[in-house]
């Protein structure tokens, strides 16, 4: 019965290995999809700016384009925070501090896309001469947000495991 | 799992997942609410209209159907936060992870791949089935990748938690 429990983690282990690859592979994939066309769109405003850019002037409109894939830039964070909890366990350590404060991060970084998404970017664009600010109540949005608060949550649930098993074997040495 | 958590560290958690639990339930109604509205309101609303003005029966139900194949990934977003709910409600009661409380938690990353699916594939197909078309869609959404990778994580660390459980079973048997 043990062996089974020990083949099994050693099962959870490959698969964390076969994440962590797949994970390493879907990071640039993410970061060409959000910078590219950040790029292409920076280069427009600055050399080739549209009515609305030639009008506010070329820093404050790269400075709107930055705060408009501010949301993106903090969703790919969150998945490149990912990382050390995939190499912890595929290390075997499970309760790991270093992943449960990375599983946090990336729920805090998650959740973080989603307010900037729906509150920040829209009053700062607004605030910098950009479309006045309309809050558009998107529900799915706000969806997301409260799962990310999940993983943020559970993140700091296995961080106290952490400490406390810690703090434990500390006790006994 | 619990008891490898000290009397303090329980009781902090606790007071967490009861705040969590009150906005997680509010979450809940307020996207249950929007839904009915949206997809269970408006095509009985559309199918009324359609018949009272003479509408194409076709034409009112490729509107109907559009509207509920777009419904798909907050569904299973509201499911996500269903189970998120009563993992943080158990929580709450001191169970942090009990084998009901694991499974939650895989649920609640099951919901949130599947919702990724959906968006990225599974709606965009399935309207585009809708206007006549044959292909299989796919619609690149910002927030689906990465909800997607969130919930593998999730998922995962429900397996790891659930073997966690089982070797404490195990050693508890042999203790």
């Amino acid at each position: 019965m043990m062996g089974n429990v020990e083949l099994r983690a050693e099962k959870a282990r490959a698969q964390a290995g076969q994440m962590s690859v797949l994970h390493a592979v879907l990071i640039p994939m993410l970061v060409a999809a959000v910078g590219l066309p950040l790029i292409g769109e920076l280069y427009l405003v600055t050399y080739e700016p549209a009515p609305w850019a030639a009008e506010l002037g070329a820093p404050l409109a790269v400075a709107i384009k930055l705060l408009s894939y501010a949301p993106a830039i903090a969703a790919v964070g969150a998945v490149i925070m990912l990382r050390p909890v995939l190499v912890e366990y595929h290390e075997g350590r499970v309760v790991s501090d270093k992943a449960s404060r990375a599983f946090q991060l990336a729920g805090l970084l998650a959740l973080a896309a989603f307010m900037l998404k729906l509150f920040i970017v829209p009053l700062a664009i607004s605030l910098l001469g950009g479309p006045a600010f309309a809050w558009r109540f998107d529900l799915l949005d706000i969806a997301l947000m409260v799962l990310a608060s999940t993983v943020l949550m559970i993140g700091g649930v296995l961080e106290a495991a952490a400490a406390s098993l810690k703090a434990e074997n500390d006790q006994i040495v | 799992m619990r008891n490898t958590l000290s009397f303090a560290t329980v009781s902090g958690i606790q007071s967490q997942s009861k705040a969590l639990r009150g906005v997680f339930l509010i979450a809940f109604i307020g996207l249950l609410g929007v839904l009915t509205g949206k997809h269970v309101v408006w095509p009985i609303v559309r199918v009324v209209g359609g018949a009272q003005d003479g509408e194409a029966p076709s034409a009112v139900l490729t509107d109907i159907g559009l509207n509920l194949v777009s419904a798909l990934p907050a569904v299973l977003l509201l499911l996500g936060i269903g189970a998120a709910y009563r993992v943080f409600d158990r929580m709450v009661a001191g169970e942090i992870f009990s084998p009901l409380n694991v499974a939650g938690i895989r649920n609640v990353g099951a919901s949130m791949i599947s919702a990724a699916i959906a968006e990225l594939v599974i709606s965009p197909s399935l309207a585009g089935w809708i206007r006549g078309d044959t292909t299989i869609d796919f619609h690149f959404a910002d927030w689906a990748l990465a909800v997607a990778v969130l919930g593998l994580a999730l998922a995962f660390i429900a397996r790891v938690l659930t073997l966690a459980n089982q070797i404490k079973a195990e050693n508890d048997e042999i203790v």
